[in-house]
C-alpha cells in the first residue's frame, strides 16, 4: 500500500471521527427538545384555515393556547388521504410538508422529484421506489434489477464495484455505457502478451474467446473442422500457430507434424513410403495408434 | 308522622331550590352568520342547547335568542325577531349551577367516541375549494418566523472481495457526508442548502485509489414558498425545472403566473456528471416554460432548451420536454424526452433534431389489489464534446441506440398474496433479447410482520442467457428489520466460441436494518459461490436525520 493511499485513509478516519463528534453534539442538543411527529412546531408557522378540519377544536388542541396539541393526537394518513406514508415519510413531522408554504400538491405532482433532487437527470424515470427504499436512499436489490437489463451481471461482473463500469456512478449517472467489453477493458487489452492481442488486431469482440468469468479462462472453442481433442487439448496456441500467426491453417496433420513424419525411425516412415495422411494410422490421442498395433500383429 | 312528613318535604323543597339555582354568564358576539350569531362561551361554561340568551346591543332594544349548537368553547345562537346584531354585542344567559365535580378515577386516555357537532365555521377570508387544505392565507411573514435547520448526516462503507476462478480482487467504496437545509436564515424566506461528502474508493482492478471531497449542492434560494411569484437559485444546484440537464454552477430563476404558467431560465457552467464533476468547461444557458393545471396532479408539463459552449465553441443544442398527468384517478402517464439538434457541420449525425433519450411510462391501478404498467425507454449517444458517457466507437455514436419495453401486471389472488408478471424486451443496434419474471409476494404471513418474496426469472441478454430462482424473507419487529434471501442462477454464453458451458451461481443475502429515533442503521452481506463465483459483498450504512 502506498503512502498516498495511507494518507487518504487517515483523512477518511478523520472524517469519520468528525462525523461522530457532530452526531454526538446533535444528539445531546436534541435531548431537551423532543419534537412530536404530529405535534405542533411554531417554527413552521400557523396552519390556516381550518375549514375542512373536524369541528371540535379539542380533537387536536389542548391547553390554554393554540400551539399545544393533544398528546394523544393521531392522524391516519392512509385512511384519510389514500396515500400511505412509509419509511422516513412515516416518521417525518407532518408540518415538514403541510405548512404555510403552500399546497403540497405543488410538490407531490412532481413525484419524488418535487421534494428530492433527481441526480439521475430523469434518465431512470420518476419511480425512485424501484431502486430506493423510503426508509433511506440506500439502494437495494440492484443486482437483481441489473439482471433485467441487456447486460446481466455474471461472473466477475457480479462482484464488481459500480464505479468500475459506470464512470458517473458516484454522481448518479448510470447512462451511456457501451456494453462492448473493450469499453471497460481497454487496459486489459493493451497489456495482453500471450498472445499479443493488439499485434493480432484483436481489438473488439472479446466475447468470441472470453467469458465474464475471467480473462484467464479463455477456453477458445476451436472450429468444428479441427476440434482440439487428445494430444491437441493441452497445447499452447502458439505450438501450432507459430509466431502468433492465428490465421486459419491446414487441418492436415502433416502440416504441423512433417518433422515428426521425417524423423520417425520405428518404423522409418520415409523409407517405407508411408502416406503423409497420418490419420490412416494415428489418432489425435497418441502416435502409437491401435491401427498400427493391428498391422504389427499381422 | 305528620312532623316527619313535613320535615322531609322541607328537605326535598330545599334541595330542589338548591338544584335549580342558576349562574349568570356574560357573553359576547364573536361572529355573525345570517340569523345566527356565535358567542364566546360554550360547554365549558355550562351552556346547553335550548338556553335562552338576552343580548343588549348598545342604543337598541334587547334581542332574545336561543342556543342552537354548542362546542366546548363557543355556541351558536339563533336570534328571535332580529336580523342584525353587531360583533361584540354583550349578552347574558343563565346556566344552572354545576354539581360539585367528582374526582374521576384515573383512566387511560381515550379519544371521544363521537365528536360533538360544532356550528359551521364562518369563512374568515376568500378562498376557493381547490385551495390547499393547509393554506397560507394568513401565515406569518418570513420576518416573524425563526430560522430552521434540518438535514441528515450519513456514512456508508462497501467492501467487495472477489476470488472466483483465477480472480483475486477487492473494491472499497465509502462516503461520509451531510445534507443541510437552513431555512429563513436572513428572515426573508430564503433557503440555504448544502450537500457535500467525502468519498474514498479503491480497486485493484483498475488500480484506482483516490479520495475526494465533493460538493453536490451549495446554493441559496429565494421564493421557496410554493405560491411565491418568483423563484431564484444561486450557486451549485440541480435544476428544479429541467432535471435532465443535471447540475448547474450558476443561477436559475423563474416567474410564476397565477394561471399555472412559469417561465424562466438559467446560465452558468454545467458540471460533468462524472466522479470529478469537472466544471467550467461547459458554459451556457437554459430556458424553460412550465404549465400546471390548478390541480397539478392532473397535468403538469415543461419544455426547455439548453445551449452550451465548450472551450468557447458551440457544442450542444438540446430540446427538453417532460410531462406528467393523472388522466383519471387510476391512470397515470409520464413522459420525458431530449432531442439534440445537429448542424450541417456535424460529421457524424445527420442534420436536424435527433432523439437522444426518451422515457414513456403508463400505470393503471384501478384499486390497491391490481395494476399494470408499461415502460418504454430509448437511449442514443449524443455527438457532443461535453458528453455524459465514456468514449465509445464511432459506429455507436453514429447508429447506436437501445430501445427497451417493459410490461408488468399484478393482481392479488387473496389479501396479502400478490403475483406479478414482468416481461421486458430490448432492441439495440447490435442485438435484441427478451426477459420474463414471475414474482410472488406473500405479506403478513400468519398475521405476523413477515413477508416472503419469491421469483422465477429468465433473461436473454446481449451476451448471455440465464434463468434462476429467488426467494427472500423479510421480518419486521418494531424498528428492526431482518432480511434473508437465496438466489439460484444458471447461465451460459451461447454466442461465444468457448467451451465454458453452463455455470451455476448461488447467492445468499442477509441484511439487518434498525431504526432508533432519528438514527438508521443497515448492514448487509452477500455471498456468491458456484462454478465461477466466490465473493463476499459487505455493506454498512448509518444515517441520522434531524
Amino acid at each position: 500500500m502506498n503512502s498516498n493511499l495511507q494518507s487518504r485513509r487517515t483523512w477518511a478516519a478523520g472524517a469519520v471521527c468528525f462525523l461522530i463528534v457532530i452526531l454526538l453534539i446533535h444528539v445531546v442538543s436534541c435531548q431537551n427538545s423532543p419534537a412530536l411527529r404530529q405535534g405542533w412546531n411554531p417554527k413552521y408557522g400557523p396552519v390556516v384555515p381550518h375549514d375542512k378540519f373536524p369541528a371540535d377544536c379539542s380533537t387536536c388542541h389542548a391547553g390554554e393556547n393554540w400551539t399545544t396539541i393533544r398528546a394523544d393526537f393521531t392522524f391516519d394518513h392512509t385512511a384519510k388521504t389514500g396515500f400511505e406514508l412509509r419509511g422516513a415519510h412515516r416518521d417525518a413531522s407532518c408540518l415538514r410538508c403541510h405548512n404555510d408554504c403552500g399546497a403540497v400538491s405543488a410538490f407531490s405532482s412532481r413525484g419524488c422529484g418535487g421534494c428530492h433532487e433527481d441526480p439521475h437527470r430523469s434518465r431512470l424515470g420518476p419511480a425512485c421506489e424501484t431502486c430506493h427504499q423510503e426508509r433511506s436512499w440506500n439502494p437495494t436489490g440492484v443486482a437483481a434489477m441489473h439482471n433485467r437489463t441487456r447486460f446481466p451481471l455474471l461472473g466477475a461482473h457480479a462482484a464488481t464495484a459500480c464505479f468500475e463500469c459506470h464512470a458517473g456512478a458516484e454522481t448518479g449517472n448510470f447512462s451511456g455505457n457501451d456494453t462492448a467489453c473493450v469499453t471497460c477493458h481497454r487496459t486489459d487489452l493493451a497489456r495482453t502478451t500471450a498472445p499479443n492481442h493488439l499485434a493480432q488486431g484483436w481489438v473488439s469482440d472479446c466475447q468470441t474467446c472470453h467469458t465474464p468469468q475471467g480473462w484467464d479462462s479463455a477456453h477458445f472453442k476451436h472450429t468444428a473442422l479441427f476440434p482440439l481433442t487428445g494430444g491437441h487439448a493441452g497445447l499452447s496456441c502458439t505450438d501450432c500457430h507459430h509466431a502468433e500467426v492465428f490465421l486459419p491453417r491446414s487441418t492436415e496433420c502433416v502440416s504441423c507434424h512433417f518433422e515428426d513424419f521425417q524423423n520417425t525411425q520405428e518404423p522409418n516412415h520415409v523409407l517405407l513410403g508411408f502416406s503423409t495422411d497420418c490419420a490412416e494410422c494415428h489418432t489425435p490421442t497418441t502416435w502409437r495408434s491401435a491401427t498400427l498395433e493391428r498391422r504389427r500383429a499381422r | 308522622m305528620s312532623t316527619l312528613c313535613r320535615l322531609a318535604l322541607v328537605i326535598v323543597i330545599g334541595l330542589n331550590v338548591r338544584a335549580s339555582a342558576a349562574t349568570i354568564v356574560n357573553v359576547a358576539v364573536t361572529a355573525v352568520a345570517g340569523r345566527s350569531v356565535y358567542i364566546d362561551h360554550g360547554r365549558d361554561a355550562g351552556i346547553a342547547a335550548g338556553t335562552r340568551v338576552t343580548f343588549t346591543p348598545a342604543g337598541a332594544a334587547a334581542v332574545e335568542g336561543v342556543v342552537a349548537d354548542v362546542s366546548r368553547t363557543t355556541s351558536r345562537v339563533d336570534l328571535i325577531g332580529s336580523d342584525i346584531l353587531p360583533l361584540g354585542t354583550q349578552g347574558k344567559l343563565e346556566v344552572p349551577d354545576l354539581p360539585a365535580p367528582k374526582i374521576p378515577a384515573p383512566q387511560p386516555t381515550t379519544r371521544p367516541s363521537a365528536i360533538p357537532a360544532h356550528p359551521p365555521w364562518a369563512p374568515q377570508e376568500e378562498r376557493t375549494p381547490d385551495m390547499p387544505l393547509l393554506a397560507s392565507a394568513s401565515s406569518r411573514s418570513p420576518a416573524e418566523r425563526p430560522w430552521t435547520l434540518r438535514g441528515r448526516i450519513y456514512t456508508n462503507f462497501f467492501l467487495t472481495l472477489d476470488r472466483g476462478e483465477s480472480r483475486d480482487h477487492h473494491y472499497i467504496y465509502s462516503r461520509t457526508g451531510t445534507a443541510l437545509t437552513l431555512t429563513n436564515p436572513f428572515r426573508q424566506g430564503g433557503e440555504f442548502r448544502f450537500d457535500g461528502e467525502y468519498a474514498l474508493r479503491e480497486s485493484d482492478v483498475g488500480d484506482t485509489a483516490d479520495d475526494q471531497f465533493r460538493i453536490k449542492r451549495f446554493s441559496y434560494t429565494i421564493g421557496t414558498e410554493r405560491w411565491a411569484p418568483y423563484h431564484l437559485e444561486l450557486g451549485r444546484f440541480s435544476s428544479y425545472y429541467l432535471p435532465e440537464i443535471g447540475y448547474v454552477d450558476g443561477v436559475e430563476g423563474a416567474v410564476r403566473f397565477e394561471d399555472g404558467i412559469s417561465v424562466g431560465g438559467g446560465l452558468g457552467g454545467y458540471p460533468r456528471p462524472f466522479y470529478d464533476q469537472d466544471t467550467g468547461e461547459d458554459l451556457g444557458f437554459h430556458l424553460f416554460a412550465e404549465y400546471a393545471t390548478k390541480d397539478p396532479m392532473k397535468f403538469s408539463g415543461t419544455v426547455g432548451y439548453q445551449r452550451t459552449w465548450r472551450d468557447h465553441e458551440p457544442d450542444r443544442d438540446l430540446l427538453i420536454a417532460h410531462a406528467s398527468s393523472y388522466l383519471t384517478k387510476s391512470l397515470w402517464l409520464y413522459g420525458s424526452a431530449t432531442l439534440d439538434i445537429y448542424s450541417a457541420a456535424n460529421p457524424v449525425k445527420s442534420t436536424g433534431p435527433e432523439e437522444t433519450s426518451a422515457l414513456l411510462q403508463a400505470r393503471y391501478t384501478p384499486d390497491k389489489s391490481q395494476g399494470t404498467g408499461l415502460l418504454y425507454s430509448r437511449y442514443a449517444w449524443a455527438d457532443i464534446r461535453g458528453r455524459d458517457y465514456p468514449i465509445v466507437p464511432l459506429d455507436l455514436l453514429r447508429e447506436g441506440r437501445v430501445d427497451r419495453l417493459e410490461w408488468s401486471i399484478y393482481h392479488d389472488i387473496v389479501t396479502d398474496l400478490r403475483p406479478t408478471l414482468r416481461l421486458y424486451y430490448f432492441d439495440s443496434d447490435r442485438a435484441n433479447g427478451i426477459g420474463e419474471e414471475l414474482d410472488l409476494d406473500w405479506t403478513n404471513i400468519g398475521g405476523e410482520p413477515l413477508d416472503l418474496h419469491n421469483a422465477v426469472f429468465h433473461s436473454d441478454g446481449e451476451y448471455s442467457d440465464d434463468w434462476g430462482l429467488r426467494s427472500e424473507a423479510n421480518l419486521k419487529k418494531g424498528d428492526l428489520s431482518l432480511t434473508l434471501g437465496y438466489e439460484f442462477l444458471r447461465y451460459t454464453f451461447p454466442d461465444t466460441q468457448t467451451d465454458s458451458g453452463a455455470s451455476t451461481r448461488h447467492t445468499i443475502r442477509g441484511s439487518m436494518s434498525w431504526q432508533s429515533g432519528d438514527w438508521y442503521y443497515n448492514v448487509s452481506l452477500d455471498r456468491y459461490f458456484g462454478d465461477a463465483d466466490d465473493a463476499y459483498l459487505l455493506g454498512t450504512y448509518i444515517e441520522c436525520r434531524f
